[in-house]
């Protein structure tokens, strides 16, 4: 297997690196004016503290440790066919990684002490931020190592065990982040066991999803040709990961329809409240019912392009369908009654377009490191 | 090869590491982590508690306010003021944010543009004191020249403590009958109720710690009635802090804080509270249930009243009432529950449960405010609960009813009567031969026993009936917010010369051809003799905490200068009082004769406490007696004497019996000395002014006694539902509404804050097609305003609450353009007893907008 | 050991906001304004509210003031990832890991917040189920910062009810006596009309709290969740 990198010299190269640059430079103007005069211009509040730029986190996590995952499906268990885009999922996972803690850092209120993280962070563990922190660290560690072994053909023994350990921590992290929200007793509709586990199916989902995106499009647009036998089996697998996602997801919600913590005012909310499209039409619908009869009626190139672009935008709004209506409606008080008003009511959030910007500005510097990545490192398989 | 991919935790720590140090660096200088650490290294810190009075409601709790450095950082009830007791409700503590209001008019403004309106900028410029002052003496001593010195006009809403007597000495001095005060929006049906009942001009004080049953028409006990801080401790204390737990009976139209908190909630009919009295009243009769050592008894032991049965008056022998016989036989006679059941709404059985009780539940205090007085039937509604308090013995009487005794300040050495030169004795003799009338038309035959008329102003100076007014002066109120239909006020008031004292820009202040900022309390001198509630004399005093954050000054100083500029025997007058702080001065000399509980016996001593107060009330009705205090015990008893006086008249030896009653003399001032159930106050008007008053009401010949008056309401008829506008226990007055502490919270029953909205029962709600925060017109017959509804679910269906706070054209960042002022809504409609402004007496429509 | 726990009976507050007004006042917490309001950024480390049940006629309501809890079990700390959030220790002299920052030689187990350390993650507001956790959106105007013996917090951190440690700082250092009714309170149980709150150390069986927690009407709020409040109410 013969890898290349790619020249890099046209003007489509520099224009897409001139326009990822445009978007960093977005992102970093509204994180400096937040770092400066605080976070009044995003969408979130007291009730709402996390909004767009966490599910834009968990996203990421997630896609991050399902590309890693794949990868592992050539060193791990031996199938050579997908050997061509081992390299680049890798790269892609660690990127991924690397733009989830680059948001993380911009959402935070005060991110010039995000030191305090590596300070502090060993004396409290019962946080799961604090676990993750080391986590991740130790991943992107994990992941570089890796991905340095498989450039030494000599080293395919260590390639292997360095890629079924990447693989399960990829599971831990993520894991781990379903952590974050299933330990939280406050939330009715984090606080369940199921949480991580639905997290991991999610991260397959979409680390599958948007590695059939960027392999496709990159190799559509640096001219090499794309194994259509591979896109198949890499939609063969998505399936299997929406069908599970989908069982998990009316598990989770079928339970507490029978009744949940502090009344199921959150169910009600997240199934009829404002934010029920969401949840009903974009994640259910479109994200994972409409992908799974595309694939199952034709796959295709383009009919899993189809199928994985609607299930990476599912899986980013299942995510928005934990993170936000988890957190609209205030916690109940005093059972069984209703609290009056402002302290009652449900937040509703709406997407600012500073958050959007953060998260623009981290996909921008995402973008021009992938580019140069492909210019610089040989990613690419050669045919 | 792997180039970047090289980077690993350390580098990336060490990069991260200077990255964020200088982004630090950058991002910190100058913040506030930087300064607290700078402020740590400051060494001295002046730190002092000054004693002063809350203004933010006419109760006048002390206060201590923490000055660092000559700043005012915290505003604290004063332990030793006797309504504070160291706590202090909401409002108080929200002084601080009004008093650093960076919207403040920070010095003396001129109008320059002369059209007046509600989009008209008045176009202010600064002027200096003298200048503002010289103008204004000098249009005042021409329109005296011209012989129009009543035309001038001072309006007042909270002038505390001895500046009611500032202002009105200037009044006197000049030539003019319109010292006008508020009242009339305030709750005038109350005092004049018990006026004619029992010759009290004046609210309750209530002994609330050792009552066991309230009786609640209409009075928010818990939010708004006065004095506010001091019944939220009374009513803790009745319901934990002792043995016995007090029954709370809230008579009320609304699902009040107080309502919820009640054990039992009425929701009677708007403006039947007086009906709801006389059904009870009847029981406590019927069932023989009344106090028999005040209000007497049958000469036939155990005969009780009967319904449809009259009583001759010689089989009745009355203690210390007059008049129950006559108000039997001709009121109460067939007023039966099931009749008061019918008009109020509330069922038979539970009116004469309530009535029981009540009568049985000793020491009982029936009482209430604006709630059941701003009706078109208010004083009758008053004084039939008033009555109850007679019924059951509760005046006077531990546990029960009585009236404030008044502070024993000195005279001032100087008499102001000595200076009232012929212009000015000549406009007084003909206001008290009614040549003359005040502009609102109070003391004359329409309005022979009320205060004031305040909501007519506007109406009577558009006309120019009395007469047109000339220059206006207003202090700490604002006729063009306060008033009911107040679009009244902003068409008749744009030709009348206004010099406000307000410090905040409100629209009255927006009117003003000067503005003469008055300090705020807590940058200015004064006392406060509280409002009625304890019984025994207590009164505060407010101390500059802070100097002047603007260039303001005390109203009471800025007339006194005034009049200094006024010339002649009002000049010297004004010259020889000096300032404001010399006549605290004088009066406090009362106190070396009276010194207070707590030591107070001079000024510096009541500067240093803050409250002056002295225990215990001094009188006590007991086992059918009055007794006064004698220093150890209510001992004396206070009797009846007859005093002989012998002289030689013409040369013949006369003699002279004069009995001297001291409890006509103190406690029950009327004709008869005794609680008159029909009033000889109203009989005693003359002809002309009984004539005006039997006209204005449906049962003209029941007219001197408590009765029910069907009460009108504006739109009845064509507007389906009432409208009932509260006030908040966060609504300062109308002058809160720049308060965020106060804004930010302002409905705690709703959750609601930072706007203003209406309270439709959900039940209602759905059948007008309105959810919960929908924008909704509420029109009424003089207008319709639009906005936010919200579901009470505990309000009856007939009933539309909207609370009074919002709606200002300016008064600060924080209140301009926030919500609608529902007194815009609400039609100018006066009792004709006591010219009690019914606000709540308009009916409204509600529609999704 | 020295456990400070605050009583609230409900049947005595009256649902004035006095208590919520005076913790504004004395501890500088940022205003709003009609506009933060609006986006729920409202900072209110003692809220009143009030809970329905029914509708006219047979309709009930009450009013409950609530604030941080100071768990035993505090869901807050667990989540912190930089400790920034701690509960002071039980018994006096011990410290608490790392500086004190404000609550410096304060026992009691008060749930406190280093201003100096939060990062912002915001991870303790999710985590409070009593919604008792606030985020500073703005930099606080000079005008709204009152009182001198509270630090002043910065734009991007997390703050909350500390029940007034400045006070208590105080009172240890000039000896005076903490608890209610005649010690140092926090500024809620003093200001309070109605005095529905006592605060003082619930270990000492003399303490008014420790009497008033003898009464069968206690309960504490969301005890179903194991945070084990420090706050317990009358009802």
């Amino acid at each position: 297997m013969e890898y290349t990198k790619i020249e890099g010299k046209s003007i489509g190269y520099y224009g897409v690196i001139l326009l990822f640059g445009i978007l960093i430079a977005v992102g970093l103007f509204e994180f400096v004016k937040g770092m400066s005069i605080g976070q009044e211009d995003y969408g979130t509040s007291n009730i709402v503290p996390w909004g767009l730029p966490i599910t834009a986190v968990v996203f990421f996590i997630g896609a991050s440790a399902g590309a890693l995952m794949l990868s592992s499906l050539t060193y791990v268990f031996g199938k050579e066919e997908y050997k061509p885009v081992s390299r680049i999922s890798i790269y892609v996972a660690i990127l991924l990684i690397i733009g989830a803690l680059s948001t993380i850092e911009g959402e935070l209120g005060r991110p010039e002490r995000f030191i305090n993280l590596m300070v502090f962070g060993a004396t409290n563990l019962t946080s799961m931020f604090a676990v993750n922190a080391f986590l991740y660290s130790g991943y992107i560690l994990l992941s570089v190592v890796y991905l340095w072994t498989t450039f030494r053909e000599d080293l395919i023994r260590v390639t292997k065990i360095l890629g079924a350990s990447a693989a399960a921590l990829a599971i831990f992290v993520h894991a781990g982040t379903g952590a974050i929200f299933g330990f939280i007793v406050a939330k009715e509709l984090w606080f369940s066991p199921l949480l991580p586990v639905l997290f991991i199916i999610a991260a397959l989902t979409s680390g599958v999803g948007l590695l059939i995106l960027i392999l496709t499009v990159t190799f559509r647009f640096t001219g090499h040709k794309m194994d259509e036998k591979l896109v198949v089996g890499l939609g063969k697998y998505l399936t299997a990961f929406l069908l599970i996602q989908l069982f998990f997801v009316f598990i989770e919600n079928m339970v507490r329809t029978y009744g949940g913590l502090g009344g199921g005012e959150m169910t009600k909310f997240l199934f009829s409240g404002p934010y029920s499209f969401v949840f009903w039409v974009i994640q259910i619908l479109f994200g994972t019912l409409v992908p799974i009869g595309i694939l199952f009626a034709r796959k295709t190139v383009l009919t899993v392009q189809i199928a994985s672009l609607l299930a990476v935008i599912g899986v980013f709004a299942e995510r928005f369908s934990l993170v936000i209506p988890g957190q609209s409606v205030p916690p109940v008080q005093v059972a069984g009654r209703a609290a009056m008003g402002f302290y009652g009511e449900p937040a509703i959030y709406s997407i600012s377009g500073a958050e959007v910007a953060i998260i623009l500005g981290v996909i921008g510097a995402l973008g021009i490191l992938y580019l140069v990545g492909l210019k610089v490192i040989k990613l690419l398989p050669s045919r | 090869m792997v180039l970047e991919a090289k980077m690993d935790r350390r580098g990336f720590l060490k990069a991260a590491g200077v990255a964020g140090a200088a982004t630090l660096g950058v991002i910190s200088l100058d913040k506030p982590v930087i300064r607290a650490l700078a402020q740590g290294l400051e060494t001295a810190r002046e730190e002092k508690w000054v004693s002063s009075v809350c203004i933010q409601c006419p109760a006048g709790c002390g206060t201590k306010v923490r000055v660092v450095n000559g700043k005012a950082v915290k505003i604290e009830g004063n332990p030793e003021h006797p309504y504070s007791n160291g706590k202090l409700c909401p409002k108080g503590y929200a002084g601080l944010q009004l008093l650093y209001d960076v919207d403040r008019v920070k010095q003396p403004l001129k109008r320059t543009n002369p059209k007046k309106g509600k989009d008209e900028d008045p176009g202010f410029v600064p002027v200096t004191w003298d200048e503002a002052l010289d103008d204004i003496a000098n249009r005042l001593k021409t329109i005296r020249a011209e012989g129009k010195s009543h035309t001038v006009n001072f309006l007042s809403g909270r002038n505390q403590g001895r500046a009611g007597s500032v202002w009105g000495t200037f009044m006197k001095l000049y030539g003019s009958p319109n010292n006008i005060g508020h009242s009339s929006i305030c709750a005038d049906a109350s005092k004049k109720a018990k006026s004619l009942l029992d010759g009290n001009d004046d609210y309750n004080a209530y002994d609330w710690e050792n009552c066991n049953y309230v009786l609640n028409f209409g009075g928010a006990f818990i939010e708004a009635w006065r004095p506010t801080n001091l019944m939220l401790q009374r009513w803790a204390h009745m319901r934990r802090g002792r043995p016995v737990r007090a029954k709370q009976v809230m008579v009320d139209t609304r699902f009040s804080t107080t309502a919820i908190k009640s054990d039992e909630w009425l929701p009677v009919k708007p403006g039947t509270d007086g009906a709801l009295a006389l059904g009870i009243a009847h029981v406590i009769l019927t069932e023989g249930l009344w106090d028999r050592s005040f209000v007497g008894d049958f000469k036939e032991k155990g005969r009780k009243f009967r319904i449809g049965e009259t009583v001759a008056k010689e089989d009745f022998e009355e203690a210390l009432t007059s008049g129950l016989i006559d108000w039997w036989n001709n009121v109460l006679i067939n007023f039966t529950p099931g009749k008061a059941s019918l008009i109020t709404g509330i069922p038979a059985e539970t009116i004469i449960r309530v009535a029981k009780e009540f009568a049985t539940t000793k020491p009982a205090i029936a009482g209430g405010e604006r709630g059941a007085g701003a009706h078109t039937n208010g004083t009758y509604n008053h004084m039939a609960i008033h009555a109850l308090n007679a019924l059951v013995g509760s005046m006077f009487t531990v546990g029960g009813v009585m009236y404030q005794m008044g502070v024993p300040y000195a005279s001032l050495s100087i008499k102001d009567d000595e200076y009232v030169d012929d212009v000015a004795k000549n406009v007084d003799k003909d206001f008290k031969e009614h040549k003359l009338e005040r502009i609102d038309m109070a003391k004359s035959d329409e309005w022979p026993l009320v205060s004031n008329v305040y909501q007519n102003i506007p109406d009577n100076h558009a006309a120019g009936k009395p007469y047109k007014l000339s220059v206006m002066f207003t202090y700490y109120t604002n006729p063009l917010f306060s008033n009911p239909n107040p679009q009244r006020a902003w068409e008749a008031f744009k030709d009348v010369f206004i010099v406000e004292t307000s410090s905040y820009l409100s629209e009255t202040a927006l009117y003003a051809d000067y503005i003469l900022p008055d300090s705020y309390y807590l940058e200015r001198w004064q006392d406060m003799a509280v409002y009625p509630s304890t019984g025994y004399p207590v009164t505060g005093f407010r101390v500059p905490a802070v100097a002047p954050v603007y260039d303001t000054r005390n109203s009471m100083d800025v007339i006194i200068d005034i009049g200094k500029r006024m010339g002649g025997k009002m000049g010297e007058y004004y010259n020889k009082l000096g300032n404001h702080e010399n006549m605290l001065r004088e009066i406090a000399k009362g106190f070396e004769k009276v010194p207070g509980d707590n030591g107070v016996k001079d000024f510096n001593s009541w500067a240093e406490k803050g409250a002056w107060y002295k225990k215990p009330y001094l009188y006590r009705f007991s086992n059918g007696k009055f007794y006064e205090w004698d220093g150890i015990g209510y001992n004396k008893e206070m009797k009846k004497t007859e005093e002989v006086k012998e002289e030689v008249k013409d040369g013949k030896p006369v003699k002279t019996t004069t009995v001297k009653d001291p409890v006509k003399e103190k406690l029950l001032k009327t004709k008869s000395g005794k609680f008159e159930f029909r009033s000889s106050k109203l009989e005693g008007l003359n002809d002309k002014q009984k004539d005006i008053l039997k006209s204005k009401i449906k049962n003209p010949d029941l007219f001197a006694y408590p009765h029910f008056e069907e009460p009108t309401f504006a739109g009845m008829g064509d507007y389906p539902l009432y409208l009932s506008s509260p006030k908040m226990i966060t609504h300062a007055e109308g002058r809160g509404a720049n308060a965020q502490w106060l804004q930010e919270r302002f409905g705690i029953v709703l959750g609601k804050a930072w706007s203003s909205w209406i309270e439709l029962n959900p039940d209602k709600a759905d059948e007008l097609g309105i959810k919960n925060g929908d924008e909704v017109w509420v029109e009424s017959p003089i207008g319709k305003v639009k906005t936010m509804a919200v579901i009470n679910p505990g309000n009856p269906p007939w009933i539309v609450v909207f609370p009074f706070e919002n709606g200002h054209w300016n008064y600060g960042r924080y209140a301009k353009g926030l919500g609608v002022n529902p007194n815009e809504i609400i039609a100018n409609l006066s009792d004709p007893v006591s010219a009690q402004s019914c606000t709540n007496a308009t009916m409204v429509k509600v529609e999704k907008a | 050991m020295v456990r400070y726990g605050m009583i609230i009976d409900l049947d005595r507050c009256v649902g004035c906001g006095a208590c919520a007004v005076a913790c504004k006042a004395e501890n500088s917490v940022t205003s709003s304004t009609p506009e933060d309001y609006k986006k729920r950024r409202l900072m209110e480390w003692n809220r009143v509210i009030t809970v329905f049940k029914g509708k006219y006629p047979n309709v009930s309501a009450s009013i409950m003031p609530i604030i941080c809890n100071h768990c035993e079990n505090p869901p807050c700390v667990k989540v912190c990832p930089v400790d920034a959030t701690y509960k002071t220790p039980y018994k006096s002299g011990e410290a608490a890991i790392y500086s004190a920052g404000e609550g410096e030689g304060v026992e009691g187990g008060l749930v406190l917040q280093r201003y100096e350390r939060c990062i912002g993650c915001k991870y303790c507001m999710v985590a409070c189920p009593y919604q008792q956790r606030f985020f500073n959106f703005y930099e606080q105007e000079e005008k709204d910062y009152h009182n001198p013996d509270v630090p002043r917090r910065i734009t991007g951190i997390v703050e909350k009810c500390t029940f007034c440690v400045h006070r208590l700082k105080k009172a240890k250092a000039e000896g005076k006596k903490i608890g209610s009714p005649d010690g140092v309170e926090p500024a809620c149980t003093e200001a309070c009309p109605a005095r529905t709150r006592t605060f003082g150390d619930m270990d000492d069986p003399e303490s008014e709290v420790s009497k008033l927690l003898r009464s069968r009407r206690n309960y504490q709020l969301r005890a179903d969740l194991g945070t084990n409040p420090q706050v317990y109410y009358l009802d």
